[in-house]
C-alpha cells in the first residue's frame, strides 16, 4: 500500500485552502522516502458554498481521497475529520510552505515508522 | 525475571525531573509531553508525598506543551516554542528548565535548538532529556542535577576551602528531604563549612550558580546522584564522597569523619563536635529509659525501603535505637552490581545479620518473610514475630496487619502522614525517628 497524503492548496506552494473550499487537492506520494507530487485531483463542487455546507457534496470528496493516508488543509472542521478517520485518513488543519511541511512529515514518526514496517 | 512490577514505588523520570525542579529554589520547570503526564505525576505525589503535592507552578499548574496527534506527526518543536514563549509572558522565574517526557522523545524532536534559540536571547533556560523510559523517578532527579552541573553552573571558578555541596537526597521521593538536608545542613555549617544543598529555603540559584568553587561534594546516597558527581568531578574538577544517609548517632559520626577528613578539618575539632552532639542525644533520652524497658519497647522489625532508607533506617534500628531488625527489604529495580554494593552495608555494629532481599514486587515481601522465619507448627517453644514492626511506606500496612505488628511509613509512598520539614537525618533526626516509632507503637494506649 502507498502512503498518498492530499493537500489542499490555491496556489500549489503553500497549504493555504480550506477543506471544504478547495477546487482541486494535491496528491503526493511517498517515493524513496521523499514526498513527490502525483496528481491533481479536481473537486467538480466543492462542499462549501459560503452560506452552507452540502452534505452530499462532503461525502464524494471523502470517496475521492480514500486512497490518501493524510488530508492537510489550512483548516478542516471536525465532522470531516470524523468522516475522514472511518476511512482511516488522518486529516489535521495545518498550514505553511508545502515543501516544509512534507520534508518534516518524511522525517516524522508516522513515516518512519510506516517504512520499517515495509521491510 | 517477572515482565511487570507489581505497585512500584517510584514513577518516571519526568515526575522524578518534575519533582526536583520544583523544589529548585526559583526555578520553573516547562513539560514538553503529552497531556496526562503532569497529571498522573501529580496524582501519585498526591498519594505518596506525605501532602507535600504542587507549589509554586509544580503538580497541575506546571507549563506543558500537551502535544497531540498532530505534533506526534509533524513535530512538536514550534508547539513547544510556543510554550515556551507564553510561560515567560505570564510566569516569573529565574530559571526555566525543560523536560521532556517520552513521546516527545520518541518522535524525536530537537529541544536543544529550540532551548539555543532562548538563550541567544539571554533567556535563562536549560533542559534536560527526561523521557520516562530512561529510568525512574529517582533516575529523573539524576538526569535534573546532570544538567545543571553541565549547563547552569559557572565553570572555572576557584576553589573556596570549606565549602562543600552535599545532594543524594531525592525531593518528594524522600518524603523527609526538606528536614534531612536542612539536618545535615546545619550539622555542617556547625563544624565550620559553607554549604550547598540546592533544594532548602536557605539556598538561592544565584549561590547554587557558584556550585562549581566548593572544595568538596558529598553524596549522601550510594545510588541518587553519583552519576552527577562523576560527571561534576570531570566539569568542575570537584571531588566527592559517598556515603549512606546518615540517620541517628552512630551514622552522623561516620557521616562528619568521612566530610572533615575528606575536607581536611582537624579531626580533633570533629570529634570534639560530636561528643557534644551525642551528649545532647543521650541527655534527650534519659528519660524515656523507664518507659522503654517497663513497656517493653523493642521491636523485632522488617525494613522496607529504597536504596536510601533501607540501609540508614536498619543500621540506626539495629545500632542506635537497640530493635531488631530481621529482613531488610530493597524496593527500588538494582542490578547485580549494586545488589552487591548494598549487600556490604550491613557490617553492622551490633553484630546483627538482617536477612537482605532486593524486591521489587509489594506482595512478595511476606513471601520473604515467611521463608526467613520459621513457621509455626504448634511446637512447645516458638520464637514468633512478636512483638513486631514494619518500618516500610504506606503500601506496607497491609503486611504489618497481618502480622499483628505496628507500622510506620517512611519510604515513598507516604500516603497516611502529613510531612512538612520533619526530617531524620544528624544526631536530632534520630530523635525525632525514635518519636514516631515509639509513637507508633504506643498509639492505642
Amino acid at each position: 500500500m502507498s502512503f498518498k497524503i492530499a493537500i489542499a492548496s490555491s496556489d500549489n506552494q503553500t497549504i493555504n485552502e480550506h477543506f471544504g473550499r478547495a477546487r482541486h487537492f494535491l496528491i503526493f506520494d511517498l517515493v524513496d522516502s521523499r514526498f513527490t507530487l502525483a496528481e491533481v485531483r479536481e473537486i467538480a463542487s466543492p462542499h462549501c458554498g459560503g452560506v452552507q455546507h452540502d452534505a452530499a457534496a462532503v461525502e464524494n470528496i471523502v470517496e475521492l481521497l480514500s486512497d490518501c493516508r493524510l488530508v492537510l488543509a489550512s483548516q478542516i472542521g471536525p465532522r470531516v475529520i470524523e468522516l475522514l478517520r472511518i476511512k482511516e485518513i488522518k486529516g489535521y488543519a495545518v498550514s505553511g510552505l508545502i515543501d516544509q511541511t512534507l520534508a518534516r512529515l518524511a522525517s516524522s514518526y508516522e513515516v518512519k515508522n510506516y517504512l520499517k514496517n515495509l521491510e | 525475571m517477572p515482565n511487570f512490577i507489581e505497585r512500584p514505588r517510584y514513577f518516571c523520570a519526568l515526575g522524578g525531573a518534575m519533582e526536583t525542579i520544583t523544589a529548585l529554589p526559583g526555578a520553573i520547570p516547562v513539560l514538553h509531553a503529552a497531556p496526562g503526564c503532569a497529571g498522573n505525576i501529580t496524582w501519585t505525589q498526591n498519594g505518596g508525598s506525605g501532602l507535600q503535592v504542587g507549589g509554586y507552578c509544580g503538580a497541575l499548574h506546571v507549563p506543558c506543551s500537551n502535544v497531540q496527534e498532530k505534533e506526534v506527526v509533524f513535530g512538536g518543536v514550534d508547539r513547544l516554542r510556543e510554550e515556551i514563549r507564553h510561560t515567560l509572558d505570564i510566569i516569573a522565574g529565574e530559571l526555566y528548565f525543560v523536560i521532556t517526557g517520552c513521546v516527545t522523545e520518541i518522535i524525536g524532536d530537537d529541544v536543544r535548538a529550540v532551548i539555543n534559540q532562548f538563550r541567544e536571547e539571554g533567556v535563562p533556560i536549560i533542559h534536560a532529556e527526561t523521557g520516562g523510559f530512561k529510568g525512574n523517578s529517582y533516575y529523573g532527579y539524576e538526569l535534573v542535577l546532570q544538567s545543571l552541573f553541565k549547563n547552569y553552573l559557572t565553570k572555572g571558578l576557584e576553589k573556596k576551602k570549606n565549602k562543600v555541596n552535599l545532594w543524594g537526597i531525592v525531593p518528594f521521593m524522600d518524603v523527609f528531604w526538606r528536614g534531612n538536608l536542612e539536618g545535615l545542613r546545619l550539622l555542617l555549617e556547625k563544624l565550620g563549612f559553607e554549604v550547598n544543598t540546592f533544594f532548602t529555603q536557605d539556598d538561592t540559584l544565584p549561590e547554587i550558580q557558584k556550585a562549581g568553587s566548593a572544595a568538596l561534594n558529598i553524596v549522601v546516597s550510594d545510588l541518587y546522584g553519583v552519576e552527577a558527581a562523576e560527571l561534576f568531578k570531570e566539569i568542575h574538577g570537584t571531588p566527592f564522597i559517598v556515603t549512606p544517609l546518615p540517620v541517628g548517632p552512630s551514622a552522623t559520626h561516620e557521616f562528619l569523619r568521612q566530610a572533615g577528613e575528606a575536607a581536611g578539618i582537624d579531626p580533633a575539632t570533629v570529634e570534639k563536635f560530636v561528643t557534644q552532639e551525642k551528649q545532647r542525644y543521650y541527655k534527650y533520652l534519659e528519660p524515656l529509659l523507664e518507659g522503654y524497658n517497663d513497656l517493653d519497647l523493642q521491636r523485632h522489625v522488617i525494613v522496607i525501603g529504597d536504596a536510601n532508607y533501607a540501609v540508614s533506617l536498619t543500621k540506626f534500628l539495629a545500632d542506635d535505637l537497640g530493635w531488631l531488625p530481621e529482613l531488610v527489604v530493597f524496593s527500588d529495580p538494582l542490578n547485580e552490581t549494586q545488589q552487591q554494593l548494598f549487600s556490604q552495608r550491613f557490617d553492622l555494629e551490633s553484630g546483627l545479620q538482617p536477612v537482605v532481599v532486593f524486591e521489587t514486587d509489594t506482595s512478595e515481601v511476606i513471601r520473604h518473610f515467611k521463608q526467613n522465619w520459621p513457621e509455626f507448627h504448634g511446637q512447645k517453644y516458638y520464637n514468633a514475630f512478636a512483638p513486631g514492626f514494619v518500618l516500610g511506606s504506606s503500601l506496607d500496612r497491609e503486611l504489618a496487619l497481618s502480622l499483628g505488628a505496628a507500622h510506620l511509613s517512611v519510604s515513598f509512598p507516604v500516603a497516611n502522614r502529613a510531612i512538612i520539614d520533619r526530617g531524620y537525618t544528624g544526631f536530632r533526626g534520630g530523635l525525632r525517628l525514635i518519636e514516631d516509632l515509639l509513637g507508633s507503637c504506643i498509639a492505642a494506649r
